[in-house]
């Protein structure tokens, strides 16, 4: 998918851009990554506003001293790398259909992708 | 401090050895400014990683956490979280769409001289910022490296500076990449042992690691105050804590996808996969390390004690007071020291 662009004439990009393939990847990859991106974004802000304006809550011990701001910070690296995984399986989805048009286009740079 | 010093001089003399070996190989635009575009994955991923852990942002951290508890671990929260941005927004687009730089991208839509004149501004702007932050945290570094042979603060700044621009100007990007994989190597892994030394001084029960880090002394002029540093607070107080907290996490959310010295990286591998699968290799090391930090930064705040951090050297000096404290404990005191110091040395 890298730079092939540089082969094909511009006929040939809109022909691709119009093509329901192409629709078709482009709103697979929307349906992941914008509500991932929502997700992400919402419960990430919800630490700062949570600490800034519920301190007490969030100072509330949770187990032994732990504080449930530290253990709601420490959720955010687990989000953040279960996020990753289920992206890079997502991905695999749209790797999979960009080959689908290359190879249309032109067979052999689709196989050789 | 011989130790240090020939820990130290060995570091300088390997990045140098790397810089020679690139320079050797280096042909051509896309070889010194993009390292040939042959980069993979993992390799690219420590790169990325130890250009972000650098010297100002990750002293400072443990600095933050040492002296003023929870709020300061907000900031490492922030690094590792930037990473989902750039992983689903920023990284595969940008490496399907640019050469170089992000200018590439941006000028693909826009009137193209203009837009490369701003971004070119932009970049020097943010870059001059970020390299201050970083040479002064290096040259506080060197200084205390090589202490006692009389180099001057104002000689380890140009010193560190000369030699940065040696790796970039003979080496490129092929030089540079693999300079910052040594250093995210040296980093992650003196960090994964001053994490256990630091769990080990409370023989790893987390319960007394994390009582400890709840009951720390504070001097204020005469009095004494017993501080819990896992509660927030410390750091942002009201009236406007909350909003300088929401206003630093949009930062990061946002600015660390902008960051030039990031995004050129994901120019240096060959396909939008491999800058997919880069981005998550530097979560996973960067996501790692900055939750090790926190037994770092809480570990000096309950060991070394803030009173004593702050009349010697103050927030930058947080990590390597902890190193040396744990040494005096019975531990290989300049190994930690040195390990902690050399790798942050070159965070350009």
């Amino acid at each position: 998918m890298n730079n092939s662009g540089h082969n094909l004439d511009s006929s040939e990009w809109s022909r691709i851009a119009s093509s329901d393939q192409f629709r078709h990847l482009i709103a697979v990859k929307k349906v992941f990554i914008i509500p991932a991106f929502v997700f992400f974004i919402v419960y990430y802000f919800a630490l700062p506003i949570l600490v800034g304006y519920a301190p007490k809550l969030m100072g509330m011990r949770v187990i032994g001293t732990v504080t449930l701001a530290y253990l709601f910070s420490l959720s955010q690296f687990v989000v953040g790398w279960v996020i990753a995984w289920l992206y890079l399986k997502a991905a695999a989805k749209f790797d999979a259909l960009t080959k689908d048009i290359l190879t249309e286009v032109d067979p052999a740079r689709g196989e050789s992708e | 401090m011989t130790t240090s010093l020939a820990v130290f001089l060995l570091f300088v003399a390997s990045t140098l050895g790397i810089t020679y070996w690139a320079a050797k190989r280096s042909r051509g635009a896309s070889a010194f400014f993009a390292a040939g575009r042959r980069i993979t994955a993992w390799q690219n991923g420590f790169a990325v990683a130890g250009d972000f852990m650098s010297a100002a942002s990750f002293l400072g951290i443990i600095g933050l956490m040492a002296l003023q508890g929870f709020d300061g671990f907000l900031y490492s929260v922030g690094g590792f979280i930037a990473f989902v941005t750039i992983l689903l927004l920023i990284a595969e687009p940008l490496r399907n769409t640019g050469k170089y730089t992000m200018g590439d991208v941006l000028a693909y839509r826009f009137r193209p001289r203009p837009v490369r004149a701003l971004v070119a501004l932009s970049t020097l702007t943010i870059i001059t910022f970020y390299m201050i932050a970083q040479m002064v945290g290096a040259g506080a570094l060197v200084t205390l490296l090589l202490a006692g042979s009389g180099v001057s603060y104002n000689v380890a700044v140009t010193g560190v500076g000369i030699l940065m621009m040696i790796y970039v100007v003979f080496g490129g990007m092929l030089a540079t990449t693999w300079v910052q994989i040594v250093k995210a190597m040296l980093l992650s892994a003196c960090t994964l042992v001053l994490a256990i030394l630091v769990l080990g001084h409370f023989h790893f029960h987390f319960a007394d690691f994390f009582a400890a880090t709840s009951a720390i002394a504070r001097h204020h002029k005469e009095s004494v105050a017993i501080e819990d540093f896992l509660q927030p607070g410390l750091r942002f107080k009201p009236p406007y804590g909350a909003l300088e907290m929401i206003s630093l996490s949009l930062t990061f959310v946002l600015g660390t996808a902008g960051l030039p010295h990031v995004l050129v990286k994901f120019y240096t591998v060959p396909d939008a996969k491999t800058a997919r699968n880069s981005v998550v290799w530097a979560m996973f090391l960067i996501g790692s390390f900055y939750v090790l930090s926190s037994a770092l930064g809480f570990g000096a705040g309950a060991i070394v004690g803030p009173d004593f951090i702050l009349t010697h050297g103050g927030t930058n000096m947080a990590g390597p007071l902890l190193a040396k404290a744990l040494g005096e404990i019975g531990r290989p005191e300049d190994v930690a020291v040195v390990g902690f110091a050399t790798p942050q040395r070159c965070g350009a």
